[in-house]
């Protein structure tokens, strides 16, 4: 079920009322009560899905116990493998059977042949990305004994399932949400209170902003070739701020619903608009997914140690699977690609680390050089979504074609000066809570009650406002 | 806690107050206006307007959907058009095909009608499928527009067609909405009731909700139009650009004349055009010309005069359109199919007077 959705605005107090007022003096059965309620969440969209996590979380329950006897390091590697090739297994199976039978039915034909293949009509179980990822968190980091195996069934199908970010993240930590289930939570009111504000945040993300963006972006972007190079920009930018709102809004309502609960998710977006280089934007955007690969991938592989060689190889792998991890298309490898493009440089001259606190803190306003880094970072991200939306590499490069042409000198053809408006009012917002953990968690705290009130049901009648031209979470495509 | 669901329930009580009035006021099976315009409507208005048995007629057309279009067919009259040829049991071409056993094919392909007839005559279509009339038919506020954004190069062959139709979206329906609680509906239903009685289209609303000194409709003494009636007159005043669309017709014409087929066009007017002498401010609102620009042109095609037939029947009678719609009632279909139909037999008369004549001098 949608979190913008009646089924969900139904199921949260049912739920909520379940785990606080019923069975809140047993841990065991409030995690019970966390898993139920998670599966039905899940079993919402599709109810076959819930074979494929409920496999996936006996397989890795099942190792991780076994990761627990002492025994000979080389049984305890072949258990680590059952469960990455299980999980990878069903991630590639379910997501990238298709692309790489089409891939290498392209590439045959390269030699002048052709060949028939039989694509399978396959369902991408939602989430199966993210769910899947966490779990293999958990049995890496009990085969590195950075955790102790759990023998509470429940608690650990509650934190694979954990319903408010098992569809779209923020990707989980074992060593960092597992332990939250072996301790009965009780009720905290102001974590409550901020929970319902970061939720009411993230819905205005995505249902006024994120899918606003995306009715423009979506027009130019599928009739790119009637658009002038001006408008082109516009889509683009359009686009640039349709996944930001519709990604870190989600991730939003799942944390600020997380509290409700009394649990404490990671951030998962901290501002990555307001980047003054790459490196930086990478450790501000989808913090769970990046620092998994950095923690999982990258430091296996070397990391940056080793020659410059070794750094390059490692930096394309992990922007490159990235990338892959977000879709079974060449346009997503090419986006992955090219951030390690930009990433590299800066890497190389060990300059990755230059911007480790967010920009203009403690002022109002950015310094021009600040002003100038992060409009030329946010430029590059842009250019790069290019290549994430479009249907094809093909569709990419036309579009960028047509972008950096004569065109780009004219009024645009598309101006929703509602839409513009409501961009730049988020931004602002943005700015002025930018060290904080969302935009508005501090935001009137200060102020008298009633103005504090007209507030947030400005932004609630905002929200029903535009509630209606609902655009499906993009992430939940991942 | 019950300081939270306290304060929690009074933030959104508000919200579950507009959810109520709304689920006790809101109609969700009214027409196309008063769902856009969120105007109540009685839930009774269309049974009482005694047109059941209109609705319930068999359906006497078929469509190209359920054709074979390998084979060979013969029709009298091909129809192409928008939502005023979708109106199926009660539809104009479905008057048509009762009368006189005329065979009437409906090309029930969604888009641009000016633009699908060109694809059709520029493809293989009328190969197989041999008419002799074809009817094309588009509401007034969009004619001159879809006749200006037009590609009239493309060619929709035979396999083309018969892959739109497997599409598994042109089998799609589109279904009604209810008022949902995450849905501007909430807001919009009781802000427009309010905003109505200061704004003829409570200032955002896409309805307009005009007053009028006449009896018009069984329900209700006002007329509800679309904005875009209103917003389309200034370009069907310019005769220029009507002269484009008269060009484009007659362009179409000869085009189908060549495969011995004759265009019949029918424009379907707006409620705002037809019932605008009947407007209490009409000074404030410009008057449709588009119908006076379009008579007065040069045609090669048969032409159905549906304003000036609306017009005269708007004065004798109610519920010419429906109150809470764009399209018009069982009412105007039949006029409208009664009038072609005259057309057709004065067409063919003439037609065969001039063959009589021509045999005669030779």
């Amino acid at each position: 079920m949608l979190f913008n959705s009646i089924d969900f605005a139904v199921f949260l107090p049912i739920v909520f009322f379940l785990y606080w007022y019923v069975f809140n003096k047993n841990i065991r059965v409030q995690n019970t009560l966390v898993f139920i309620a998670s599966y039905v969440f899940y079993g919402w969209w599709d109810w076959r899905f819930l074979s494929l996590i409920a496999f996936s979380t006996l397989v890795d329950f099942l190792i991780g116990i076994g990761l627990a006897q002492p025994q000979h390091e080389k049984k305890r590697k072949i258990l680590l493998w059952i469960s990455i090739s299980v999980n990878l297994g069903l991630l590639g199976f379910f997501k990238y059977y298709n692309f790489f039978l089409d891939s290498f039915a392209t590439a045959f034909s390269f030699f002048g042949h052709s060949l028939q293949v039989d694509r399978l009509t396959i369902i991408l179980p939602v989430g199966i990305s993210f769910y899947t990822f966490q779990t293999l968190s958990y049995s890496i980091d009990v085969y590195k004994r950075k955790l102790t195996p759990t023998k509470d069934f429940f608690a650990f199908a509650a934190f694979v399932s954990f319903f408010p970010q098992l569809v779209a993240g923020p990707i989980e930590r074992a060593t960092h949400l597992l332990p939250q289930f072996y301790h009965r939570r009780t009720f905290d009111y102001h974590k409550s209170i901020d929970g319902l504000r970061q939720i009411l945040w993230g819905l205005f993300k995505k249902v006024v902003i994120a899918d606003n963006c995306a009715i423009y972006a979506n027009q130019i972007f599928n009739n790119s070739d009637d658009y002038s190079g001006s408008t082109l920009v516009l889509g683009a930018l359009f686009f640039a701020f349709q996944i930001y709102g519709d990604f870190s809004g989600y991730s939003d309502i799942a944390i600020g619903t997380a509290r409700l609960f009394g649990f404490d998710l990671m951030q998962n977006f901290a501002f990555p608009y307001f980047s003054r280089d790459m490196a930086e934007f990478w450790r501000r955007w989808h913090i769970s997914l990046s620092t998994w690969f950095r923690d999982y991938l990258y430091i296996p592989l070397g990391g940056s140690r080793g020659g410059t060689l070794m750094k390059v190889r490692n930096t394309f792998i992990i922007f490159i699977v990235s990338g892959f991890w977000h879709g079974a298309n060449w346009t997503f490898v090419i986006w992955g690609a090219l951030n390690a493009v930009y990433f590299l440089p800066l890497l190389l001259t060990k300059s990755n680390r230059r911007h480790l606190e967010v920009v203009a803190k403690g002022n109002t306003f950015p310094s021009p050089r600040e002003l100038l880094n992060m409009s030329v970072t946010f430029s590059f991200t842009v250019i790069a979504w290019v290549f994430f939306r479009a249907e094809s590499v093909q569709h990419a490069w036309s579009y960028l074609t047509r972008v950096f042409s004569w065109s780009l000198i004219s009024k645009p053809q598309v101006i929703p000066k509602t839409t513009i408006l409501l961009v730049i009012v988020f931004v602002l917002i943005e700015w002025i809570g930018r060290e904080n953990r969302y935009a508005i968690s501090d935001l009137g705290l200060k102020w008298r009650k009633p103005l504090r009130y007209a507030m947030y049901y400005v932004f609630m009648f905002a929200i029903i406002w535009h509630s209606g031209k609902e655009q499906e979470f993009i992430y939940f495509q991942f | 806690m019950n300081q939270f669901f306290y304060k929690t329930f009074m933030f959104v009580s508000p919200v579950l107050l507009l959810v109520i009035l709304n689920s006790l006021v809101y109609n969700k099976y009214g027409g196309d206006l008063s769902r856009v315009g969120m105007i109540s409507v009685d839930p009774d208005y269309r049974k009482n307007l005694g047109f059941s048995d209109e609705y319930a007629r068999p359906i006497y057309y078929e469509n190209l959907s359920d054709i074979n279009l390998q084979k060979e067919l013969f029709y009298d009259i091909l129809t192409v058009g928008d939502s005023f040829s979708e109106q199926k049991n009660y539809g104009y071409q479905n008057y048509l095909s009762e009368k006189d056993s005329t065979k009437v094919l409906h090309v029930d392909i969604k888009g641009n009608p000016i633009e699908s007839l060109y694809q059709l005559v520029n493809g293989d279509f009328f190969d197989n499928i041999k008419v002799n009339y074809v009817i094309l038919q588009s509401v007034e506020r969009h004619f001159v527009e879809r006749a200006i954004k037009l590609d009239s190069s493309i060619a929709l062959k035979t396999q083309d067609i018969e892959r739109i139709f497997e599409s598994p979206t042109s089998s799609k329906k589109s279904s009604r909405k209810s008022v949902e609680i995450f849905s501007s509906d909430v807001i919009k239903s009781p802000l427009y009731y309010l905003l109505y009685h200061l704004d003829d289209n409570a200032f955002f609303s896409k309805v307009y909700r005009l007053a009028t000194d006449s009896l018009l409709f069984s329900y209700g003494n006002d007329l509800l139009c679309y904005y875009e009636d209103i917003q389309k007159t200034p370009l069907n005043n310019d005769r220029d650009a009507v002269v484009i669309l008269n060009n484009t017709l007659n362009h179409l014409a000869v085009q189908l004349a060549e495969k011995e087929i004759k265009l019949i066009v029918l424009p379907s007017p707006d409620k705002f055009d037809i019932y605008f002498d009947s407007l209490t401010d009409k000074e404030n609102y410009p008057k449709p010309l588009f119908f006076e620009h379009l008579r007065s042109m040069k045609k090669k095609y048969l032409y159905v005069d549906s304003a000036t037939i609306l017009t005269q029947a708007t004065k004798k009678e109610k519920d010419i359109y429906f109150y809470d719609d764009t399209h018009w009632t069982p009412i105007a279909s039949k006029l409208i199919a009664n009038n072609i139909l005259e057309i057709i037999n004065d067409y063919t008369a003439k037609a065969n007077l001039s063959a009589q004549d021509t045999m005669a001098s030779e």
